[in-house]
């Protein structure tokens, strides 16, 4: 809770990309790594949860910044920055599903990657964790990357911008391109379902 | 218990007490999630499992180099 209020940090972070975006189209050649550098664990995250394939994300992630450099000199500078860069990429990443659901080949390549991805050890599993624990530990990231799976696009857009990015309801109505009652009223149904998906294996 | 909020009631202003609206009230929500196990169960699900997402995000690959865009 209390994510609700933009924080001085963020102020100061908007701030600075604005700053770095001023930079890099006065022609410092330094300025666009930055804001890669800035962005680019965040939109692997945000991506890879909306398709559920790492590799593909990554790639993605690529795309997004190709764009953002092709046509960030006709960014509104009186808008957020991150706001844009987010709406690329889920548009982007929109696609990806659109184009999945009409081509088995790319379904199918895309749950291999999943497959393979399961195999790489936990972030959060530590060598001095119990055998149990580590089981419980794999168990639940298991389960909960499976319930976010299984929300429906919309309702996993919202959650994750909002949860994991942090976004406010007018930032994702604004990446979603929808009015605010409908980004709240999906919030409250993703993280509904979220919740009665996972409640029944914590109790 | 009888609590002032039914369970319905609760679950509709869920995600704004989540996201500290003001409009929500606070006590209330708070008396009902004490009193009422199932509704309780809910809300701890969705943080637990927030709390795992958040603690299993992906970092860029090492033998992946930073996104370039540079001629």
């Amino acid at each position: 809770m209390g994510r609700w209020v933009s924080s001085p940090a963020s102020e100061k972070h908007n701030l600075e990309t604005a700053d770095l975006v001023a930079r890099h189209l006065d022609g410092d050649p330094r300025a666009f790594g930055e804001i890669v550098k800035r962005y680019q664990i965040r939109l692997l995250n945000f991506i890879y949860r909306m398709i559920g394939d790492r590799e593909r994300a990554e790639d993605l992630v690529q795309e997004a910044f190709i764009r953002v450099y092709r046509h960030l000199h006709r960014f509104d500078r009186t808008k957020k920055f991150s706001t844009w860069v987010y709406t690329i990429a889920s548009n982007l990443a929109k696609n990806e599903l659109r184009n999945r659901s009409r081509s088995p080949l790319v379904f199918y390549q895309s749950n291999r990657s999943k497959h393979e991805e399961d195999a790489r050890p936990l972030q959060f599993e530590d060598s001095r964790s119990r055998p149990d624990d580590m089981f419980r530990n794999r168990h639940l990231k298991e389960l909960v990357d499976n319930t976010v799976a299984q929300l429906s696009p919309h309702h996993r857009q919202v959650f994750v911008l909002r949860e994991l990015e942090g976004k406010s309801y007018e930032e994702i109505a604004e990446v979603t391109h929808c009015n605010l009652g409908t980004v709240k009223s999906r919030l409250n149904r993703a993280r509904a379902s979220f919740a009665e998906m996972i409640a029944p294996y914590l109790d | 218990m009888p609590t002032t909020l039914t369970c319905r009631t609760f679950r509709r202003y869920f995600s704004a007490w989540r996201d500290g609206d003001v409009a929500v009230p606070t006590d209330a929500m708070q008396e009902h999630a004490t009193a009422c196990g199932r509704c309780a169960s809910l809300a701890r699900a969705l943080v637990v499992g927030v709390r795992v997402l958040r603690a299993n995000e992906l970092e860029w690959p090492i033998s992946r180099s930073t996104p370039s865009i540079a001629p």
